[in-house]
Parts: structure tokens; sequence; C-alpha cells
């Protein structure tokens, strides 16, 4: 059996400082190199705090996380980054982009920290934004894009660093109809041919129906699992 | 750490906020461009007065007052009875040693003194009070008797002298050296006659052979040199010398040298220093006053940075989680704040010392007549080029303080928190 890119095992994560309340309740759940997991549910049903889990951006109260075959829980700080910078890739519901940097810019931040020399950084963030359709793009800056075009950006940014997997929080919530599928197609376009997992939470059940697996989840838990064309 | 990356963040971030960083930048611009107008004109005048003081004051005298010796044995000898228990005191009264009022075979003690390596050169003087007459005209004057050859290595005074010269003085018996501005009160001239008499009673008429101005108020018009003889005859002083000026190779050696002087000799000495201590403390005292001004002055300029940096902290909350989601550590994000922090103080600094030197500039150029403690016809200031770098690197200091706060707040931020929409 090969390593899962990301697997949750018994997670659980208790939010709140005054009224604490348990937002995930052990949640196991693996992905496989290239798999396309699609997370459904309710609003307040816990897929955000789950996938922040699997991002390592934070850190459970119960359980682990491993990623890449690696317990996230030991590692410190800097180690979590690395992780984070190395293996994975985000993309928000609020395409968040640097505001004071171009397209291009926004897009080599991650292959800068990991060290890629500015000049292949630069040819790769090109070429990515190429392949999402907006070469045009490069020069920009956020504030002089629309939100489509941003998103497209922050999907660019998420993959030119080719992570191992790649976390998307309703990425097609703030976008139009006609935006919406086509990140959704980019989305399936990248992970086919970049060979990357991926972890989308969308409230999209034509989408969530394109997945290789689609899990539903209510009140902390994943209650039902389906894979694709049940 | 990867500090291309975090210096590629922090220019453009600084870059993008110019005018608030500008802002915060000219507080410290002010607080350096004040260090370095004050520091150079409270230099200027300090220096310009050691100078002053230093052309014609000798770097050590040795005064006509022996040390009080015998009332440390008188002392000893109480200690010692008063061990055995109860003795009676002796109420014999000690020679007074202020009474001698004399160096006793000065010639010896000034070859003495000069053959001490620290002394360059040691002469022998009376002083005294006396009235100086011309025509109808008296004023008080403080009288020198000085070897005119002697004093000049001593106290180099024949360059100071405008009217007549010391040459004349050396040659003349019956020369009087005046004060530009007693020749000014009197309205004598270099060629006139003059009698000086002392309260005590003598009297000698003398010919004016020069008149000198150092450009210190207080000696100009109120000295007068004559010969030693002259001196001794007005004052009724036989040939007795009351005191021994020393020229030292280093005067700022002046305290450590006077105390030796003082034990080989046995005679009461004084330090240049020691002599104009109420004026050094007093700019040591200014300094400070000075220096607390300036320091204030800077820390409200790192507030303007720290104020400013916080804002932009709390602005980009957002950007910041981003940063972190995409991998950068807490430390990046830590010197992406240090690092603007400390480059708007650079830039306040180089801007405060640019802002400075012109003001020095302006000040010096200016003709600003002065006749307080010493003469000038400008606003002297001095200009150290240590001044311009010490106001970049306190500029730096500030700066990079000033940031500490912002740049700890930045690295604390949880990027889940903001994603959560907790912050921000
Ligand atoms: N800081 C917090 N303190 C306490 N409870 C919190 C906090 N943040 C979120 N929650 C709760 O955690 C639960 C799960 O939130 P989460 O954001 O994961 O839901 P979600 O499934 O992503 O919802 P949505 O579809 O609206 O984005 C919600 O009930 C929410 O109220
Ligand atoms: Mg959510």
């Amino acid at each position: 059996m090969t390593t899962p890119v990301v697997e949750a095992r018994a997670v659980g994560r208790v939010l709140g400082e005054e009224v604490k309340q348990e937002v995930l309740k052990d949640v196991d759940l693996s992905v496989a190199p290239g798999e396309f997991v699609a997370l459904t549910g309710h609003s307040g049903s816990g897929k955000s705090t789950l996938l922040y889990l699997l991002g390592i951006l934070d850190r459970p109260t119960k359980g682990s996380v491993w990623v890449d075959g690696v317990d996230a829980g030991p590692l410190d700080d800097d180690e979590r980054a690395a992780l984070r910078n190395n293996k994975l890739g985000f993309v928000f519901q609020f395409h968040f982009l640097l505001g004071e940097f171009s397209a291009e810019e926004n897009v080599m931040i991650p292959m800068l920290r990991r060290g890629v020399p500015r000049d292949e950084a630069s040819g790769r963030a090109k070429k990515t934004l190429e392949r999402l359709g907006i070469p045009e793009l490069a020069g920009r800056r956020p504030g002089q894009m629309s939100g489509g075009q941003q998103q497209r950006v922050s999907i660019a940014r998420a993959i030119a660093n080719e992570p191992k997997l790649l976390l998307a929080d309703e990425p097609t919530g703030n976008l139009d109809s006609v935006n919406a599928a086509v990140v959704m197609e980019l989305f399936e376009k990248m992970s086919d041919d970049l060979g990357m997992a991926m972890v989308m939470v969308t409230h999209d059940n034509s989408f969530a129906a394109r997945a290789a697996r689609r899990l539903v989840m209510r009140d902390g838990r994943i209650v039902e699992e389906h894979a694709r064309g049940t | 750490m990867a500090p291309r990356l975090v210096i590629f963040l922090a220019l453009r971030q600084l870059w993008d906020k110019k005018l608030l960083n500008l802002i915060a930048a000219l507080g410290v611009a002010l607080g350096v461009a004040a260090l370095i107008t004050m520091n150079s004109i409270m230099q200027g005048f300090q220096m310009k007065f050691k100078g002053e003081i230093l052309k014609i004051s000798p770097h050590v005298t040795v005064y006509a007052k022996e040390l009080d010796t015998s009332a440390s044995l008188g002392a000893q000898w109480a200690r010692a009875a008063g061990a055995k228990g109860p003795v009676l005191v002796t109420v014999a009264h000690e020679q007074p040693n202020d009474r001698t009022v004399s160096i006793k075979r000065p010639h010896e003690l000034v070859h003495a003194l000069e053959r001490m390596p620290e002394v360059e050169a040691a002469c022998r003087g009376i002083n005294g009070q006396a009235i100086l007459s011309f025509g109808t005209k008296n004023t008080g004057v403080d009288m020198r008797g000085v070897d005119p050859d002697e004093q000049n290595r001593c106290t180099p005074i024949a360059g100071y002298v405008e009217h007549g010269s010391w040459r004349a003085f050396a040659g003349a018996r019956d020369g009087v050296v005046l004060g530009s501005g007693i020749a000014e009160t009197l309205g004598a001239k270099v060629g006139d006659r003059v009698t000086l008499v002392a309260p005590a009673g003598g009297a000698v008429t003398l010919d004016v052979v020069g008149v000198f101005e150092v450009g210190i108020p207080a000696v100009d018009k109120a000295r007068v040199y004559v010969n030693l003889e002259k001196a001794q005859t007005v004052l009724q002083r036989g040939s007795q010398i009351g005191r021994i000026e020393v020229r030292l190779r280093d005067p700022e050696a002046s305290e450590p040298t006077a105390r030796r002087i003082e034990a080989v000799t046995g005679y009461d000495t004084e330090g240049w220093q020691e002599a104009n201590a109420n004026f050094l403390s007093l700019f040591a005292m200014q300094n400070m006053i000075v220096g607390i001004q300036i320091a204030s002055i800077l820390t409200v300029g790192g507030f303007g940075i720290l104020a400013i940096q916080i804002m932009l902290v709390m602005q980009r909350l957002k950007d910041i989680s981003i940063l972190r989601s995409v991998g950068l550590t807490r430390r990046d994000i830590l010197f992406g704040v240090l690092i603007q922090g400390c480059l708007t103080a650079i830039v306040g600094g180089l801007t405060g010392d640019l802002l400075g030197w012109r003001i020095v500039k302006f000040l010096g150029s200016l003709k600003v007549k002065s006749e307080g403690l010493v003469k000038s016809s400008t606003f002297v200031v001095y200009e150290d080029p240590r001044f311009f770098v010490y106001g970049v690197v306190f500029a730096l200091v500030v700066g990079a303080a000033a940031s500490l706060v912002p740049a700890f707040r930045a690295a604390r931020v949880e990027p889940v928190a903001v994603l959560r929409g907790q912050v921000g």
C-alpha cells in the first residue's frame, strides 16, 4: 500500500474559550496520492476546521495528523512551516493574495521560500499562469483583477510549487457559475496533470459529484462517504 | 530563514507605505538633526572655551603655599598619646603655613620641574592687585610680574600682542603690556606713560610697550604684565616669587601631573582643569541635559515608528497569515518587520544628518557677536564627522528597539485565527 499524502487519525478539535465546543469528533481520513476528495456538509459542520488540521495550520486537540508518512504532532513551528512549504498548497475561499505584489510575485513567494532561484521561480510562475489561461495578468496587482482572476492566481500560487496535496476551502464560493466551472475544470486538469491529491470543501453538489470520493460531514463527524457515481 | 525573500517582501511593503513610513522617519530625523546641531554648538563652544583657556593659562600652577605636613604629625602624636589614655592637649599654636607666601629657591625649583618628562616649561611669577593710572583715569588691574622670555614659553602670550610687541617688553625693564580692555578704559596707547600703585604702598612709572587681546573678556579687561622686579617693588616683596607656572606636553594630563608635583615639591598645586572646574563641571552638566533632551526626541521618534509599524502589522494580518500558510516561519515574519523599522530609522537618520549638516552650516555662517565667556564674532560650531555616524547609529538603535514590539506582534499571528475570522 502506498503512503497516504495525508492522514487524520481519530482527530478531535475543541474550539472556543469560554464556551468550549467539540467541533471535530474522532475523524479518521486518509487521502491517497493523486486522489480527489470532496468535503461537503452543512455550514458549521466542521469542514474548514478539518481542512486547517489537514494542512497543519492548526493543531488537533486529540488524535494525530500525518503528512506523507510524517506525524506532524511533534514537529515545531518551523518544521511545520517547512512541511507546508514543501508538500502543501492552499486555496482559500476568499482569494487571499498579497495586495502589494504582482500576480507573478504572489505565485513566486512559496517557491522563493523553498530556495528556488529567482529566475527559475519567475519562469515557473509565468508558466503556471499561462496554464491557467491568465498569462496577461502576470504583472498586475490583485487590486486590478476581477474576483475570478484573483482566484485563478491564488490557484497558481498553490500549485506552482508542485505540492503533493492541494487543500481548497470553497474555492468557487465567491465566483459566478461560469467562472466556478472554469476553476473546477482547472482543478481537475491540474490534479490529473501533476498527480496532485486534492481535498476540496464545496457546497456545490455537481462539483462534489466529480470527485473520486465525496465525504459528508455533520456535527463534527464524517457521516457519509460516496465513491464516484454512487 | 529565507533572508532574500524576507528582504524582498520587507522592501516592497515599506515602499508601498512610503508616505506613512516617511512620516515616522521624519520623527527620527528631527532627533538626529537635534543631536548633530546641539552637539556641534556645545562642542564648538566648549572647545573654543578650553582652547582660549589653554592659550594663556598655565597648565599647572605651583602656589607659594606649603602643604600642612606638621599638622598631620601633630595629629599622629595626639593619636599615639590618645591610645594610652587621656592626655593634656597641646594648645601651642601651630605656625600658620599660609603665612609662607613665597617660594624658596625658585630657580632650582624651575630647573627641577623642567627636568620632569611631562613638563615642557616652567616660569616664575608674582601676582597682585594694583591700580593703574593714566592721566586722570584709574582702573584696578590684575598685575602679573613675569620674566618676559620665561613667561612666553609657559603661556605663549607674544602672539596675542596686537600693538607693540612682547619683544619690546622683554627689552624694556620699565615696560608694561596691557590687556586691550584696560587700554581702552584708560585710553592708553603704546608709548604712553602709566603709573602702577599697589594698596600696600609701592608705586612705579611704566611705559606701555604692548597691548594684547586673547579674546577672553575676563582677561583682556583685567590683566597687565610687568617685569618681575617691578611687581616685587610695587608689592614690596623684595625678591620673592609668589608662584611658578608650568606648561605640560599633554594639557589633558594636568591633574595627575599636578598631584605629582605637589608630592615632590610640597607646594600646593592646581591644574587648569581644577582651576576651571566650575566651568568644566557646568559643561558636563550641560552635556548631560542636552543628552537627555536628544534621547527624549529620539524616543518620541521611535514611538512614531512603533505606532506606524503596529498599525501596518494590524492591517496586514491576512497577508501575514497567507505568508505563514505558504511556509514562512515566525522568524521570517519577525525579521520582515524589524527590517522595515530599521530601514525607516536609517532613512530618518540620514535625513537627520543632512538636516543637521545644513543647520550647522547655517549657524556657522551667522555673524553673532558674543562677549560672554569668550569673545567671538561668529557662532562657534564644531563639525565632527563622528556626530553624523552617531546620528545614524542612534537612529538604528531606536528603530530596532521601536520595531521589536510590532515585529513580535506580527510573529505571534496565528494564521488559523485570522482565517477563521476571529482576528482582522
Ligand atoms: N473560534 C471559535 N470558537 C468556537 N467555535 C468556533 C470557532 N470557530 C468556529 N467555531 C465553530 O466550529 C464549528 C465548525 O466551524 P467550521 O468553520 O469548521 O465550519 P464549516 O463546516 O467550515 O462551515 P461553513 O460551511 O460555514 O464554512 C462551527 O459550529 C463554528 O461555530
Ligand atoms: Mg468553512
